[in-house]
């Protein structure tokens, strides 16, 4: 059984791995809908996935400051950007593997903080709302 | 990669702030989208779509207080300008990139935008150094920072930033 280390598996923007990356998730959802009617035998619930949603979320260092600009800027357009996410490997496993499991959407940059701590590394948190299906 | 203590947010009632805030320990600047579901009919599949409905954003931070000659000054000289600040005061605002002395001569203007002080907690416990955190919470548009001008990272031509105002 082969695995997959969390370090080869990363969040791309426009097909490019975000740079400086520790970590990152993605979260489908279900939106499901109660649907049992007074026919439904039992107490049960019956859930209907009515629509589906997704999101991601990627923390990163800073290396820099036109990172920071760009984020910016890309909040500031309030416009969907592409998001993807793949195995990767190569050149400071920033390579994209086009793994069988590979999928990419369109989505929102709707919460960005960067921190700037004392004796600490920058760091950057960004979370994608995503719109649209995944493909 | 890059330390946080070479990021600094420099602070006035005016345009275009000099006066940092020092002794400075933490800041964290947060944007925040509204984003409110957009699929309609006429949406084909079940996937949801969505666009930005609203914008907002804050900047958070903490520092130490210290004092000079029995006097509070920065943190604390801009901790008293802070104090005066909690009211319906629309201040400037700017983060940048800084080295130097002190780490506070400007290399680059990472944002600026405006807000208001919405909050202000100073915090004196027996056995650790008095510390402030405050958050200003922004009025207005997120802007991007100036570009990079005659000034350059390693040589830099620029005057220090005073402490406080």
């Amino acid at each position: 059984m082969s695995k997959i280390k969390g370090k080869n598996f990363r969040l791309l923007q426009a097909g490019a791995a975000f740079p400086e990356a520790t970590n990152c998730s993605i979260s489908l959802t279900g939106n499901a809908e109660d649907t049992s009617t007074k026919d439904t035998e039992g107490l049960y619930s019956q859930q209907t996935i009515t629509s589906t949603s997704w999101s991601a979320q990627v923390d990163t260092y800073q290396s820099e400051p036109s990172q920071l600009k760009a984020i910016i800027t890309t909040f500031n357009a309030a416009a969907a950007v592409g998001i993807g996410w793949d195995q990767t490997g190569g050149a400071q496993n920033r390579v994209a593997q086009n793994a069988s499991f590979k999928r990419s959407g369109n989505a929102l940059l709707n919460d960005f903080t960067m921190t700037f701590n004392d004796r600490e590394t920058v760091q950057l948190s960004l979370q994608f709302q995503g719109t649209g299906a995944l493909s | 990669m890059q330390k946080g203590q070479y990021y600094r947010l420099f602070l006035a009632t005016t345009a275009n702030p000099t006066a940092v805030i020092a002794a400075a320990k933490q800041m964290a600047l947060h944007g925040s989208a509204q984003t409110e579901e957009s699929s309609t009919k006429d949406t084909t599949g079940d996937a949801q779509e969505y666009e930005v409905t609203g914008q907002s954003y804050d900047i958070s931070g903490s520092g130490l207080v210290i004092t000079d000659n029995d006097t509070l000054l920065t943190g604390a000289k801009s901790l008293n300008d802070l104090e005066g600040w909690i009211k319906d005061q629309l201040l400037y605002w700017k983060i940048c990139l800084c080295e130097g002395t002190n780490n506070r001569t400007v290399v680059e203007e990472i944002a600026k935008g405006t807000g208001k002080l919405t909050s202000l907690q100073i915090q004196a416990q027996n056995g650790s150094n008095t510390s402030y955190n405050y958050t200003l919470t922004g009025y207005g548009a997120l802007q991007l920072g100036a570009n990079r001008s005659v000034q350059t990272r390693g040589r830099s031509a620029a005057a220090e930033a005073p402490e406080g105002e």
